[in-house]
């Protein structure tokens, strides 16, 4: 009998496998690929992967891009509405510049992150179905461009999930997605 | 009172004989690993505390602690649990492992009190340093994400830690050595191949970590002017989540240890097992990658390489265990003639014996509510939907709330009786207790997991029921976040059940024989075939159940991303 | 160690079980391997971010 605490005798290598165990490596074989593979797959036939382009930048420069941006939007009572497809937001200590925003459902939009000081979170949420929600991180000193298209209209909410101070749960702000066709 | 500690059976050569297990056991390794042992104990009693404030005030309705105290006691209990109760533990099963195994003597045992000494100090450092800070210097909680600054006495803490840790391992290094040099044509018993695997997984983490705290302490003081956030979050998850996977690989060793001991389990295939321990050495630290996978900067393709531990070599190796260690309880036990049917093997084993049952119920919800949520957050895409919600703090309470915790425990109470070679007390208590922290821990995880999937509540919040500037909160959660605060309080009860029979046993157990307290199987006749021709159906029936709840989760999960907004190049 | 023991053909174990003997080996090549697949490969990362964006 083979203990596991003392050495075991001999050639143990050569010693036969049940069949049962090896049934159960070759499933877990091919679990393994599976796990792999979609992941893969999905990069190209999904439409809800963490990517996009990067740029290195800094507190200042992005400060500079938002307010530009801002400039060119058309400010509504329901928040920002972008002049083209590029929406800006910022996370800062403790809001999201660049928020609340107008966007139109159906539509693309370059999203950029960025950071004006330490790390935040970017939780987004559809107020009336909780359970729809994505995170991705915001990162001072880069800045991040997502595609993001919204295909419901609605208001989205969005919080702040990383630690970033005292101030940190009143970090909020939203998305108000219209019908689209302006 | 009798104190363990100071009583002596060893002969002149500092050497006495395990009656239960056969091993040949030198007293320089003995004493080390009973203060490490204590030491452990003592922080998870600092920790159960934080998680009672922590628990009571996310659960809202009783909303104990303002913000910033609340970061405080989540940072000491964050620190407390997943690096000193685990870490501690950690070095006396590399030294159970190792030498205790081997039947040598520890070598340079002054390494062992150096490093614990470390050890102590700069915990002692870390945690005082998150007891003073107060603005500029933030609440480090575990992960202390640059550039939100802490209390420079909190990166030098760490440092000195992962130090007193490295020192703290070099015996058992030594030892291995020594081993290998005296019986270079002798394989190393299986649970010192796993010990020795998870010191190689511990050598990456704590490398990891000085790579991250030494600059991060050189910015902090202002002689580095920058730190890149970034470069911080992948280096310092190298200790960040290989800390956890030491955890992993200790656990697993002390499953087959305790299976064997208690359940009277057999090794039913060394170069499977060995193979397992080998897929987790070359590829479990790359999963580090899982805490970045909603990140910009690292490209998709080292994500999905590392998150994947190269192609699930690691996730591979789990799953081989999985089957391993419950075949190895079922063949051992049906060739003793202790079972029949499909889980007569198990229904006769020592449920009463607390050693037993923790082990596992260890084993069982590591797998199905750790293993599995682990799993999927880990897949890149699936992650958007995991990343810094409530969930997260589920999965890691399934693994190591759960899991390793009850693992170590029941190895504790095991501890005490080979050990410390004292009974336990409160016998009752005991035998109740892996039953009552598994059933509440298991309820706090399946409560947390909910709110952060059904509610996406963020995790690091004080309070989320009424944000201020908006009428939008997540009170929607607050029934499930009752749920949690009741079971949260339980579970510390039942951990403080843990540590009243432990430090009971010590101080006022009855010193006794272990032969006469613990289940003695080798006095059993072997009945039937070989071990690879004896029926593994039990075994079989259990892990063909756990694909299929991997595979349910696996398919829901997928769906529900597919029906999200876009986002994505 | 009996090595006397009754028709042992070979008294060398296979060459996989010495390799799977050979700790020291194996940790060396993990630990070479970690570095290179995380902490190299993610600092090139890093370092191809280029500036300034859209």
């Amino acid at each position: 009998m083979s203990s596991p605490i003392r050495s075991p005798d001999g050639n143990w290598w050569d010693n036969p496998l049940a069949s049962t165990e090896k049934k159960w490596l070759g499933a877990s074989i091919i679990t393994a690929v599976i796990l792999f593979g979609w992941m893969f797959g999905w990069m190209h036939i999904g439409d809800q992967n963490p990517t996009g382009r990067t740029y290195t930048t800094s507190s200042a420069q992005y400060r500079k891009q938002v307010a530009a941006y801002k400039e060119k939007a058309t400010r509504t009572e329901q928040g920002l509405r972008p002049a083209g497809r590029d929406v800006y937001i910022a996370g800062l200590q403790f809001g999201f510049d660049g928020l609340p925003v107008v966007l139109e459902a159906g539509r693309e939009y370059r999203v950029h992150l960025g950071s004006y000081d330490v790390q935040h979170g970017f939780s987004v949420r559809d107020e009336d179905d909780l359970i729809q929600q994505f995170n991705l991180q915001m990162l001072p000193g880069y800045e991040w461009v997502v595609p993001m298209t919204f295909d419901d209209p609605g208001t989205y909410r969005v919080v702040c999930n990383e630690f970033c101070g005292l101030g940190h749960s009143g970090m909020q702000g939203k998305f108000v997605v219209v019908e689209g066709g302006s | 009172m009798n104190l363990a500690l100071l009583s002596a059976p060893y002969d002149e050569d500092g050497f006495r004989s395990c009656s239960v297990t056969g091993l040949k056991l030198h007293r320089s390794a003995e004493r080390p690993v009973k203060l490490f042992v204590i030491t452990a104990v003592v922080a998870m009693v600092l920790g159960g505390i934080a998680a009672l404030l922590v628990a009571l005030t996310r659960w809202e309705a009783v909303g104990l602690l303002p913000a910033a105290d609340f970061y405080k006691w989540l940072s000491v209990h964050a620190w407390s649990l997943l690096i000193f109760w685990m870490v501690f533990m950690e070095i006396a099963i590399l030294y159970v492992g190792g030498p205790m195994v081997l039947g040598r003597k520890l070598p340079a045992p002054k390494l062992a009190w150096t490093g614990w000494s470390l050890m102590v100090g700069s915990a002692g450092l870390i945690l005082y340093a998150v007891w003073v800070s107060s603005p500029p210097n933030y609440q480090p909680l575990l992960t202390s994400y640059a550039p939100l600054e802490s209390h420079p006495l909190f990166y030098l803490g760490a440092i000195l830690f992962i130090l007193g840790a490295v020192v703290a391992a070099l015996p058992f290094f030594t030892s291995i050595w020594q081993e290998k040099v005296e019986n270079p044509d002798r394989s190393l018993p299986l649970v010192t191949f796993g010990a020795f695997m998870t010191s190689i997984i511990a050598l990456e983490a704590l490398l990891g970590g000085l790579i991250t705290y030494v600059p991060t302490f050189l910015w902090r003081i202002g002689a580095l002017e920058s730190i890149d956030a970034s470069w911080y979050r992948q280096m310092y998850w190298t200790i960040g989540h290989g800390t956890q996977q030491i955890n992993l690989v200790a656990m697993i060793t002390v499953w087959y240890f305790m299976t064997y001991v208690a359940g009277g389990a057999e090794v039913i295939s060394e170069k499977v097992s060995r193979s397992a321990f080998i897929l987790y050495v070359f590829f479990i630290n790359l999963g580090a990658a899982h805490h970045i996978l909603a990140d910009p900067v690292v490209s998709s393709g080292w994500r999905m390489w590392n998150c994947s531990y190269a192609t699930y070599g690691a996730v591979l190796a789990s799953l081989i265990h999985a089957f391993s260690i419950p075949a190895g309880l079922e063949v051992g036990r049906r060739r003793k003639g202790l079972g029949d049917g499909w889980f007569g093997w198990l229904k006769s084993a020592p449920w009463s014996d607390p050693g037993f049952s923790a082990t596992t119920f260890s084993i069982i919800l590591f797998g199905f509510m750790g293993g599995i949520t682990g799993v999927l957050m880990g897949q890149m895409q699936l992650n958007t939907l995991r990343h810094n919600t409530f969930a997260v703090p589920g999965h890691f309470h399934g693994t190591v709330a759960v899991g390793t915790t009850l693992a170590f425990m029941g190895f504790a109470f095991y501890g005490i009786k080979l050990l410390f070679r004292r009974d336990w007390v409160a016998k009752w208590m005991a035998k109740a207790q892996p039953f009552f922290y598994a059933g509440a821990m298991g309820i706090v995880v399946l409560a947390m997991m909910d709110i952060g999937i059904i509610y996406g509540v963020p995790r690091r919040h004080p309070s989320v029921m009424d944000l201020p500037g908006t009428a939008f909160d997540f009170s929607a959660s607050a029934p499930l976040f009752g749920v949690m605060g009741v079971t949260a309080v339980l579970a510390v009860l039942a951990g403080a059940a843990f540590v009243i029979v432990a430090v009971g046993s010590l101080l006022f157990g009855e010193e006794t024989r272990p032969s006469e307290m613990l289940p003695d199987y080798s006095g059993l006749e072997t009945v039937g075939t070989s071990a690879h021709l004896t029926s593994m159906r039990g075994t079989a029936a259990l892990t063909a159940f756990l694909l299929f709840v991997l595979g349910l989760f696996y398919a829901v999960d997928w769906m529900w991303l597919a029906r999200l907004w876009e986002f994505g190049a | 160690m009996s090595d006397d023991e009754t028709a042992s053909a070979d008294d060398a174990p296979p060459w996989p079980q010495q390799l799977y003997d050979s700790v020291w080996l194996i940790a060396g090549a993990a630990i070479v391997f970690w570095f290179l697949s995380y902490v190299i490969w993610g600092l090139v990362d890093i370092l191809s971010v280029p500036g300034a964006g859209g």
